[in-house]
């Protein structure tokens, strides 16, 4: 299944392809199935006990880029969601519905000066080469402001690793399928596959906002830097460490009752759990925590190396671990005793 | 133009627009029922179809522009200001000021004489807290009129530039308003399905307040907002810019809805209408970014009118763009929200 | 003055502010119904059947929280809230279980050049066996340091924002009866966001919502231009980066200190937002104003303040009050206009 998602192409604003899938694939599993204006998609799992309601959230958008203009040579100039411009040159990309190929170009080295070697280039520079001759040619095949999604291959490799674009966050939302099949759900849950999540946690704030849940969960992905970060413990999370929380990331924190809870359970449950060395990212427990009369939240995270580039790397053991934490809280909460 | 030229002649600086609000109600009034100032200070006004349970489109410009603000006084007659919103401060020296007290003083940004200035001087920029505003008063007589946190308008002629295009302080964003009241005068005989409600929206350029409170007091089904965007210079990027005479700015990405967008398109396509298109990965830097997450979710489209020198007091604007967004707008609500032909 | 030292003692950073929360519900006690929120709002209800109003001041306080020991048992911190490294530089720490330490970085580190996430806390471990046996990873730190007055000079660390808590605690005791709905909000992680008060007046939808807070003076050499100073008197916020209050309870604030003859100070900052921001937001948009008590050296462990203006302060909120229970028409007329 994560095979299948990360695959396919959901660029924020774009993300049809993925929750249609993802659709088809829990419509038979749930109580209720909505969507709202934004298409997030809320499915319905009613509980063994009535009282509290609780909300999961895996957000189905992916970092990519949006075309913004067609020269007149036929190459297409873009503009990025959420990527360091400085991993861009030389990659493969699909371009639209269509998944038009193109490449991200560069003048040969031969052709710079030392003085460019030593400068990033910048994104408003660069350009996708689709081999269309013509701005007419390019404009039978695309558009300003359709979608470009990296080229890249589900791989497993090493020792349990997976390689994929957009394991940020098709981890998220392959578990939340998982739950909703599997899951004994102990209250009322709302599982919600939200929008938009990379352009500022939009979709997962307006959800948020209709559901005004007791208790949410970010079911997310986080980063896992060079192991010469590992000093001074930069690296924020190691892979093969298990499914990693913490208490405060850029700039919030998740509640605190929440997040110690967790880390117990997992200690007595046996899953493997780390805490993030490095306060860093966002993700959807910020725009949540805040609706209403405020949101017990708290955000589960499988560690990723190479987080918004074609080539997120995984270690299978943390994302399974993800699973089982997620588990114990949607079929337990009330033994945390954190509401 | 005689009402884009009544509209900037309106003074509502950012957190200030009580001043102006209610005379705006009044050119509403014209236009629309139900008028008022709501409760935070944006000024609304509807157009109802009579149906039941119809749905609500929300127009948006905002209301509010650019001003200063008295920080401290200074000694001498001299006063030093905060901004109200991003002023370039570039254009400060050598303006002249009203500053509105217990009554309008007025007041000039001087600027050092050129005499008396270093060669390394003549070539820094602008610093803001380097101008001082003249009042020409005695400390004691600019105490009583003035007080610490009065508002302060640059003043501004409007005129004309060549046969088409209009000059002057405060097009961003009167010129929003003045296309969503000519997008209604051409819907007032339409037949539509939606009742309408136009909103000129409070503090947009000091964090985009206004507009928060309307949409979530709203809930609209759609919002149209009309703002202003980047017009083209000579020194201007050119993929940032959009051409004054070739219409409004239609937005896409994230922040808008794209079906509704692709309707607007299409139905300006229909009617012969030239329009540009701009490209946004997130933020649009308007109103759209904070109603797209009001309430529970509302669908938004963004039309904005090309305009040159942002921000400044020769503000310009293109009225055939200002025509034409308004006749875009018409026309695409009349498509989706039903409406026959004008009566 | 003992209140405002226990203030300022107890542990509240953001997010963890357990300590100073049933502090002031401790001092609240018998004034009137009180509650807490989920993200850890203490409200205390004042009931009464005329204008609702609500006072929000923030409880919490920036600090240190400990996200990674290394081998040789130094801990290494994340900041919480808005740190100044030069500012922090070599404070002593203490962490939320009461062990002390202090918080420093490389002594080759240039100034000029010193982030926080470089930054550590020596706890005088030997190792990282023993630091984790002192602290947990997740712990926070306060900065610490001794409270002293001298004269009307208050010296100490966090009055912001202890001293606008100080402020309400000490309104709530002394307003006279009126009929106003009075709440008094202590609201949590403000220091991170103003997360608390974008939930505080949720349940409430107050007809008047007015922050207590702390702002900067222009009264030290080389500072930033702005006409408040220390001991002239509670300031009547007009604008600060996050809002431009709203011009009718600016006249009740301001008409209220000039009849109890409470000195005032304008304020306009260029920098910086307090819960204002957020409530202004609430219930579909609420008449916000802000009074904010003058402090120089904000965000460092020696924040000085003058105990004359933060008694002031007390008495222009129980002047904000009377005003409201007996001058309702007033601003019902204001409205129209």
């Amino acid at each position: 299944m994560l095979k299948e998602l990360t695959s396919l192409s959901g660029i924020s604003s774009y993300e049809n392809d993925v929750l249609d899938y993802i659709y088809s694939t829990v419509k038979d599993h749930c109580d209720r199935i909505e969507h709202d204006s934004t298409d997030n998609l809320y499915c319905f799992k009613k509980g063994r006990k009535t009282g509290k309601t609780v909300m999961f959230t895996a957000h189905t958008d992916e970092v990519g880029f949006l075309v913004s203009g067609i020269t007149d040579e036929g190459y297409l100039k873009f503009s990025s969601i959420g990527i360091d411009s400085r991993i861009l040159l030389g990659l493969r990309v699909f371009v639209g519905k269509n998944r038009t190929p193109g490449v991200i170009g560069i003048k040969a080295v031969h052709l710079t000066t030392a003085d460019e070697r030593k400068k990033a280039v910048e994104e408003k520079n660069m350009y996708i080469d689709i081999g269309a001759s013509s701005k007419e040619e390019a404009e039978k095949l695309t558009e300003k402001g359709d979608f470009i999604v990296f080229d890249s291959d589900y791989t497993e490799f090493g020792d349990g690793k997976v390689k994929a674009k957009a394991l940020d966050d098709r981890v998220g939302c392959a578990t939340l399928i998982k739950l909703i099949k599997e899951a004994n759900f102990e209250y009322d849950t709302w599982c919600v596959f939200t929008v938009q999540e990379e352009v500022g946690l939009r979709g997962g704030r307006i959800a948020a906002k209709r559901i005004l849940p007791d208790l949410f969960i970010a079911l997310e992905a986080t980063t896992c830097s060079y192991i010469p970060d590992m000093e001074k413990g930069k690296n924020v999370t190691n892979l093969g460490g298990g499914v990693a929380l913490s208490y405060m990331d850029g700039g919030f924190m998740a509640d605190r009752k929440l997040v110690g809870a967790l880390i117990e359970r997992a200690k007595e449950r046996n899953i493997l759990c780390q805490l993030k060395s490095y306060a860093s990212g966002g993700n959807e427990v910020r725009a949540a925590q805040t609706v209403g009369r405020g949101v017990i939240a708290a955000a589960l995270s499988v560690p990723c190396r190479y987080l918004h580039s074609p080539l997120t790397v995984m270690d299978k053991k943390d994302y399974e671990a993800m699973y089982l934490l997620a588990k114990e809280v949607a079929e337990n909460l009330s033994a945390l005793e954190v509401l | 133009m005689e009402l884009l030229k009544e509209l900037c002649s309106i003074t509502a600086l950012s957190g200030f627009e009580h001043t102006g609000s209610e005379s705006l109600k009044d050119i509403f009034a014209r236009y629309l029922t139900d008028c008022s100032v709501d409760p935070s200070g944006n000024v609304m006004g509807y157009l109802r179809c009579g149906k039941k349970d119809a749905p609500l489109i929300m127009l948006d410009a905002h209301l509010d522009t650019i001003g200063l603000i008295v920080r401290d006084f200074a000694g001498g007659g001299f006063v030093s200001f905060a901004t109200l919103g991003g002023f370039d401060p570039r254009v400060l020296p050598c303006q002249e000021v009203i500053i509105h007290g217990k009554e309008d003083v007025f007041g000039v940004i001087g600027a050092k004489p050129p005499h008396i200035l270093s060669k390394e001087e003549l070539k820094e920029g602008v610093k803001l807290d380097d101008l001082l505003i003249d009042t020409g008063l005695s400390d004691d007589r600019m105490r009583e009129l003035i007080k610490i946190g009065s508002p302060i308008s640059v003043k501004t002629k409007h005129s004309m530039l060549g046969e088409d295009k209009f000059c002057g302080g405060g097009l961003d964003n009167r010129a929003g308003i003045c296309t969503h009241l000519l997008a209604i005068e051409q819907l007032k005989s339409a037949n539509l399905n939606a009742d309408i409600c136009v909103v000129a929206s409070h503090s947009e350029e000091i964090g985009r307040f206004g507009a928060k409170i309307a949409a979530e007091r709203l809930s609209p089904d759609l919002a149209i907002i009309v703002d202003v965007t980047h017009g083209d210079t000579p020194d201007g990027d050119k993929s940032k810019t959009c051409v004054l005479g070739k219409g409004p700015a239609v937005c896409l990405g994230p922040n808008l809805n794209r079906k509704y967008t692709s309707v607007l398109r299409k139905t300006l396509e229909e009617n012969n209408i030239e329009y540009q298109t701009e490209l946004e990965t997130g933020d649009t830097g308007t109103n759209a970014w904070d109603i797209q997450v009001s309430s529970c979710g509302i669908p938004c489209v963004l039309i904005s009118v090309p305009l040159r020198y942002m921000h400044t007091t020769i503000e310009t604007v293109s009225l055939a763009d200002i025509k034409s967004s308004a006749k875009g707008i018409a026309e695409f609500i009349k498509n989706v929200f039903g409406g026959s032909a004008d009566a | 003055m003992e209140l405002l030292k226990k203030l300022t003692d107890a542990f509240g950073v953001s997010g963890s502010e357990c300590d100073i929360a049933e502090l002031i519900k401790g001092e609240l006690e018998g004034l009137g119904e009180i509650s807490v929120s989920p993200l850890g709002n203490v409200s205390l209800h004042i009931p009464g059947n005329g204008k609702k109003i609500l006072f929000a001041a923030h409880m919490d306080e920036i600090g240190v929280m400990a996200r990674f020991i290394d081998d040789n048992g130094f801990v290494y911190i994340s900041a919480v809230g808005g740190l100044s490294a030069h500012t922090a530089l070599n404070s002593r720490i203490r962490f939320e279980n009461g062990v002390c330490g202090v918080l420093s970085a490389g002594e080759k580190k240039e100034i000029k050049d010193l982030k926080i996430t470089d930054m550590f806390v020596d706890i005088g471990a030997k190792n990282k066996a023993e630091a984790e046996s002192m602290i947990s990873l997740g712990m926070c730190g306060k900065f610490e340091s001794n409270f002293e007055i001298s004269g009307n000079t208050i010296i100490s660390r966090v009055l912001d924002n202890r001293a606008g808590c100080f402020a309400l605690i000490k309104a709530a005791k002394e307003l006279e009866k009126c009929d106003a709905d009075i709440y008094f909000v202590f609201t949590s992680q403000e220091e991170i966001g103003l997360r608390g008060a974008a939930t505080a007046a949720y349940d409430i939808c107050p007809d008047y919502a007015i922050a207590v807070d702390i702002t900067d003076t222009g009264d030290t050499p080389d500072c930033e231009k702005m006409a408040v100073k220390l001991g002239d008197g509670p300031c009547i916020k007009i604008m600060d980066k996050g809002i431009v209050t709203n011009h009718l309870v600016r006249d009740i604030i301001e008409t209220a200190a000039k009849e109890e003859n409470i000195p005032y100070q304008l304020e306009i900052l260029t920098a910086g937002s307090t819960d204002a921001s957020m409530l202004q937001f609430s219930c579909g948009g609420i008449k916000t104003g802000a009074i904010s008590i003058p402090l120089r050296y904000i965000h460092t462990s020696s924040e000085m303040g003058n105990l004359v203006d933060l008694q002031n302060t007390v008495k222009l909120i129980c002047a904000i009050c009377k005003k409201l229970c007996n001058f309702e028409k007033t601003i019902d007329n204001c409205r129209k206009i």
